[in-house]
């Protein structure tokens, strides 16, 4: 194949390399120097030290923020890209009119503004809420029910909607060669419902929807604004504490330090799965040519 | 905080008469406060300064604000600024802690106009060092002012030396909040908010300093002076109150939705001004209630910080906030009180009704308004044990 | 039967995905329309009371036009950068892909707070002046990830056959660009680019630290919402729901028939992918 692009097609993705180097990893990288300072009231100062790290894994608090962190992205990703899927499947295989509508109210939703969107799934799951209302209507419960909304739950809920759009289109453009013929190819060649789907769909989704599935629970696990309205007595997430670090007691260096932490964790994570699909060589699409 | 009457050392001669000016009025009684229009303060006034009576300077240009939305009183101040040709870029923050990180973040070069801050910020923003004084001179409605805001009372608006770093133009009380729809029998005790009725039932606004302040003065201390070990005690109730909660509310607003639909009952350390909210929202059943213990106040002034390049200006608006008809406006779109003594006659009556004016200093003696807990200490709780401590109250993670 | 053609069940599933999405949403508007300021049930009556706060509100209309600007230019900017970027990682065989592509999925991995103070830092010690330029690149950094991941799934997918006929009859990578890759994945791009905007739309936690003495639309609702909550919340977002669709909605069908003129033809839906020239080959 004769590349025409002076260095590999590579060096196209230079300016935004350059602009991420620039205005992300620099300041990025005095962060990761100030948590190894020492926090005076929002500034850094000497001496260095490693105090602020063994702070974060002192006491209970950042062990429980991190267990909420950790239960609430997991089941955020897991239920997005398990419900993604089937919706990713559908949108291919349907015919164009009705696709387009699909995909264009799909993505459509995922324009609807954050904070409104939590004050919504209160009116919905609350005690005076519609779903509540509906089932007292219909006469299945007498008292409403409280466990719906505060809790973690809730904030599942919450998040999932805010996410699911975008994990759709993921799949949905993942899914893209996926030919009905080679379906019917394979099922010609004797293929049973398990060996089609493992052997012909699983290879082409299954690295986008394990990036997805990171995404997810990465940004679920680091949001703090949802489990505040939502999420009750369970609500507090690890990224609330580097709100308080930074804003309310001006402690920069241990912000940092907490930060870091979460930024090691998600990279260990991301390493994991991209080793896994390598070893089970899910990580390339091949053609059959 | 009481104000401190006596002389001190150091003091020029322009402090000490206007501390006699306000024990003259204090001792007269409650309803001197109202009749008197500052006649004689006038006078003081004149006759304090040497270089001629004091005038707002002209206002025009750009006001770079950085507060809280609705503090930079877009309608109480219309006629003002049409008047004088004065813009507003506002920045909106969430809470007072956001104003001091983003002029400590940025630096001068921030060149924002003006800001406000809460009272119990005023010894960390000074040690911040991030306000310039005012020139009283440019600000010549601080005549209008109650007493209890006029003077250096507890160094918040007018530090020890004289120089004067705040505004102060709006207040209010953290009262408890109840909804009389549910809520029979009146709690007579922030402790009453414990009883197993208010199981899941009671309202928090995630306020680390507010809810401490409280809980501190309930349990008789003085929210910036409790020792490390008396804190525990602090700890302990604040835990027990917000195991009493279905979760603590990010806002007032976000609270008074949880009573008004239903989700709770009581709110704890709340604000007068939700009863007005919850009205607006059809729910006329809300009532401010101050228990026996007493409550915690809050007042807010305009301030100049450093780098802010339209000083003039920002020194007019501030005057301007003073003016009694501007400050009832400012008090009805933020529904909280006064700081200006004409302003009475121009409130609604429900808000005139809102807190005992006539009696000024004795209720905010039963509710004063407080330092937060310092920065540092041996002794006491500092701020960031307040934060830490809440933070694990919140999370359940309070061994 | 055809192995996994259409699936009822799937179809089924996508409906109450669908409703799942929308249901919030259209309480959301219903809401934006309370006759009183109250958030939840019951409904008191209707009336438009919030639409006329809103639109009559010049704080409001400033902080809409900020947030326009700069989301309008960080879609634009992530659009551009973001498929250059994927394109050229999808086509090559480097050995540093990995590290690469690790650089760009790295903003998402820490909180926003976190992004907005090292980036004001970042700013300051680069001497800008925080204004919307500088809550535009903060927002290109934020956004990225969102956007490549979307396309490097589109681009890698593409069958490299076709490319390389291309390139085998003469056409240099633009061209072979331009006429045979981005046929095939420009409705994917464009839906991405969609979100690029909306995730700029609706931030406010880094916005907060990067803004210069402006206001944008989500900062204002997020510090309004600290004293009250009414339903003028949901009118600004109802508005700019439907505002932000009818320009998805006019993306969408301009770029489609431009899509039909050049191909010539009543084309397949564009939100398909069959690839021309396989169709035509059998």
């Amino acid at each position: 194949m004769t590349a025409r692009l002076r260095g590999g097609p590579l060096v196209l993705a230079t300016p935004a390399a350059a602009g991420l180097l620039l205005f992300f990893v620099a300041p990025l990288a005095a962060f990761g120097v100030y948590s190894f300072l020492t926090g005076a009231l929002y500034e850094v100062k000497p001496p260095f030290t490693l105090g602020n790290y063994e702070d974060v894994f002192a006491g209970n608090l950042n062990g429980k923020l991190a267990r909420n962190s950790l239960v609430v992205g997991l089941l955020s990703a897991t239920v997005c890209v398990a419900a993604a899927l089937p919706m990713a499947y559908w949108l291919r295989y349907a015919s164009g009119r009705r696709r387009t509508v699909a995909l264009f109210l799909i993505v459509a939703s995922f324009l609807a503004s954050y904070l409104v969107r939590i004050y919504a799934w209160r009116s919905i799951l609350g005690e005076n809420g519609v779903i509540n209302r509906a089932l007292e209507g219909v006469g299945v419960i007498s008292e409403p029910l409280g466990f719906l909304l505060y809790n973690r739950f809730a904030v599942t809920i919450a998040l999932v909607h805010i996410f699911l759009s975008y994990v759709v289109l993921v799949l949905y453009a993942a899914l893209a060669p996926l030919q009905a013929s080679y379906l019917e190819v394979a099922q010609d060649l004797g293929a049973g419902r398990l060996q089609r789907w493992r052997r012909v769909v699983l290879p082409l989704v299954a690295a986008p929807a394990l990036s997805a599935f990171l995404f997810v629970f990465v940004l679920s696990a680091s949001d703090y604004v949802t489990p505040q309205f939502l999420g009750g007595t369970n609500g507090a997430l690890l990224g609330l504490e580097v709100q308080v670090s930074f804003i309310g007691t001006g402690d920069y260096a241990y912000g940092a330090a907490i930060a870091f932490c979460m930024l090691a964790s998600f990279v260990v994570c991301y390493a994991l799965i991209a080793l896994g699909l390598r070893l089970t060589r899910l990580d390339k699409v091949r053609f059959a040519t | 905080m009481t104000a401190d009457r006596n002389l001190h050392e150091g003091d020029t001669r322009r402090q000490f008469l206007r501390r006699a000016g306000l024990t003259t009025f204090t001792l007269g009684g409650g309803s001197v406060l109202l009749a008197a229009c500052g006649g004689d303060d006038e006078a003081a006034v004149k006759t304090m300064t040497s270089t001629g009576p004091a005038a707002a300077p002209s206002a025009s240009g750009r006001i770079d604000f950085l507060s809280f939305e609705a503090y930079d009183l877009p309608d109480p101040l219309k006629a003002w600024k049409a008047k004088n040709g004065v813009s507003v870029k506002p920045t909106y923050v969430g809470g007072q802690d956001e104003v001091q990180t983003k002029l400590k973040a940025v630096g001068s070069s921030a060149g924002y106009d003006i800001v406000t801050y809460n009272q119990g910020f005023k010894s960390l923003y000074r040690e911040l060092d991030i306000l310039e004084p005012l020139d009283e001179q440019k600000l010549p409605n601080l005549k209008h002012l109650f007493p209890y805001f006029a003077g250096d009372n507890g160094n918040f608006w007018v530090d020890a030396d004289g120089t004067r770093t705040g505004v102060p133009f709006t207040w209010g009380l953290n009262s408890m909040i109840v909804d009389t729809r549910r809520v029979t029998k009146t709690p007579t005790s922030w402790h009453d908010l414990l009883e197993p009725e208010f199981k899941g039932r009671v309202a928090i606004v995630d306020i680390p300093t507010d809810s401490w302040g409280v809980a501190a003065h309930v349990l008789g201390f003085t929210p910036s002076q409790v020792t490390k070990q008396d804190g525990e005690q602090v700890f302990d109730l604040l835990a027990q109150i917000v195991a009493q909660s279905s979760g603590v509310s990010p806002s007032f607003g976000d609270a008074t939705s949880k009573m008004t639909s239903g989700d709770a009952d009581v709110c704890w350390a709340g604000w007068a001004g939700m009863n007005e909210l919850a009205a607006a929202a059809g729910v006329t059943s809300f009532e401010s209630v101050v228990p026996k213990e007493g409550s915690v106040s809050f007042c807010d002034a305009f301030a100049l910080p450093k780098g802010a390049d339209n000083v003039d200006t920002a020194l007019a608006w501030m005057n301007e906030s003073l003016d009694p008809k501007v400050n009832a406006d400012a008090a009805v779109s933020l529904v909280a009180g006064v700081t200006v003594k004409g302003a009475l006659r121009h409130l609604p009556k429900t808000l005139r009704e809102l807190y005992a004016y006539d009696d000024l200093e004795g209720l905010l003696e039963q509710a004063p308004l407080n330092d937060n807990p310092p920065v540092e200490s041996d002794e006491f709780v500092t701020i960031e044990e307040v934060q830490r401590g809440w933070q694990e109250i919140k999370a359940g993670a309070r061994s | 039967m055809s192995g996994g053609r259409r699936s009822p069940l799937a179809g089924t599933f996508t409906l109450v995905g669908l409703v799942f999405l929308w249901a919030p949403l259209a309480l959301m508007a219903l809401f934006s329309l309370h006759a009183t300021a109250s958030l939840s049930f019951p409904f008191e009556g209707f009336s438009t009371r919030w639409y006329a706060q809103v639109l009559d509100s010049p704080e409001v209309r400033s902080a809409a036009r900020n947030s326009l600007i700069v989301a309008s230019a960080t879609a634009v900017g992530t659009l551009v950068l973001g498929t250059l970027a994927a394109y050229g990682l999808t086509r090559s065989r480097s050995r540093l892909r990995g590290p690469l592509t690790l650089l760009f999925f790295l903003p998402i991995t820490l909180p926003g707070l976190f992004l907005g103070v090292a980036m004001l830092v970042g700013f300051r010690r680069a001497g800008l002046s925080l204004s919307l330029l500088t809550v535009t690149i903060a927002h290109l950094v934020y956004v990225f990830p969102f956007f490549f991941m979307v396309a490097r799934a589109a681009l890698a997918r593409l069958d490299p056959a076709l490319e390389e006929m291309a390139m085998d009859l003469g056409a240099d990578r633009f061209t072979t660009f331009r006429r045979v890759t981005l046929p095939q994945v420009w409705p994917v791009l464009v839906g991405a680019a969609c979100l690029a905007f909306a995730l700029s739309f609706d931030e406010f936690v880094i916005t907060f630290f990067v803004i210069g003495p402006d206001s944008t639309l989500p900062l204002y609702v997020w510090s309004s919402l600290r004293r009250t909550i009414d339903p003028s919340i949901n009118a600004i977002s109802t508005l700019l729901l439907l505002f932000t669709t009818l320009l998805f909605a006019i993306t969408v069908l301009l770029a489609s028939w431009g899509e039909r003129r050049r191909k010539g033809r009543t084309a397949e839906a564009p939100l398909g992918l069959v690839p021309a020239a396989v169709e035509r080959a059998g």
